[in-house]
């Protein structure tokens, strides 16, 4: 497995957590929402959810700092990854995302040939 | 980023002394969180992962349109949730707090709080759309993602900057000449203007 490969793993798995965490964020924030409509649903959760107030810590835990932390890790970790197979001199980044398709086949890049030409004036 | 303005408006309040007594710890709080945190930064980071993921599977997202009710029924759940946390807070209902089971609950609390079960409901729903959007793009999307990310080119490289913006020194003497222009007046006129014999307090 290329290394380009593996931080589209690493991202990958960054945003499970994320993403994870959330869903458990919006339960929990359902909860609360439902108990202030008059609609208790916590002797339902137990004993995984066991209070209100327990609901209440796992809803700000799992919503701020898991959530948020994962999702800007894994953006931090995928800028990281671009950036290092650029200045290792590969074409493009988008290569550690789809390792198996070859680069250069959408519109949205510079020509390959324009860009050769100025990374030879560089060196 | 128009709910994240009116977060912004709050947050004035919140940072104001004086007004901010009126509305400290009450429901008034985490309806403005969740206007700068609940829907500027959340609907950020779904616009990334609605982006990112198919990048990473390499199949397009499963429902554009999907993705758009989601968006728009989050910013709706959170008018309604966040308005309706900001009304109690003012009149006084505290934040974190079991409001169901509260003996001292307020007549003008009841029209409002069911507000709050309205507005997490829609949010809930909206959520799982997003996970369901999100789900059926990696399992069932068929369509290939037309990969590979746009790059901003520099225009110049790192060999055509001056040698002497390597260097610490002028980096370094600029931000003192900095922090004396920034702070030096104000500091000025406190040493010039506060009385230095003030009586020493017995405390005993």
């Amino acid at each position: 497995m290329t290394a380009l490969a593996t931080t589209g793993r690493l991202t990958g798995a960054y945003l499970a957590v994320a993403l994870v965490a959330l869903l458990g964020g919006v339960l929990t924030g359902l909860a609360q929402a439902l108990e202030h409509a008059g609609i208790n649903v916590y002797p339902a959760l137990a004993p995984a959810v066991q209070s209100y107030y327990h609901g209440l810590s796992l809803h700000g835990v799992l919503n701020v700092l898991v959530t948020c932390r994962g999702t800007r890790w894994c953006r931090g970790r995928r800028a990281a990854g671009c950036s290092a197979t650029r200045w290792r001199g590969r074409r493009s980044c988008s290569s550690w995302c789809c390792p198996r398709r070859s680069v250069f086949t959408t519109s949205t890049r510079t020509p390959a040939s324009t860009r050769a030409g100025s990374s030879s004036t560089r060196s | 980023m128009i709910l994240f303005a009116f977060g912004g408006i709050g947050g004035l309040v919140n940072a104001s002394f004086s007004l901010n007594r009126l509305v400290h710890n009450t429901a008034w709080i985490p309806g403005h969180l969740h206007l700068t945190v609940g829907t500027a930064v959340t609907l950020s980071f779904m616009g990334i992962t609605y982006w990112l993921v198919p990048l990473l599977r390499g199949r397009a997202l499963w429902s554009r349109r999907l993705a758009l009710a989601q968006v728009w029924s989050w910013a709706a759940g959170m008018v309604i949730f966040s308005n309706a946390l900001h009304r109690l807070g003012l009149m006084g209902a505290p934040r974190r707090t079991m409001l169901g089971a509260a003996p001292y609950i307020q007549p003008e609390w009841q029209a409002v709080l069911p507000l709050v079960g309205v507005g997490g409901a829609i949010l809930t729903v909206s959520a799982l759309l997003y996970f369901l959007n999100l789900a059926l793009t990696l399992v069932a999307s068929r369509t290939e993602y037309p990969h590979g990310v746009a790059f901003a080119e520099a225009m110049s490289g790192p060999e055509h900057a001056p040698a002497i913006f390597d260097r610490w020194r002028p980096w370094l003497a600029l931000a003192v000449v900095l922090v004396v222009l920034a702070y030096g007046p104000s500091l000025a006129r406190l040493i010039a203007s506060t009385p230095l014999d003030a009586p020493g307090m017995r405390v005993w």
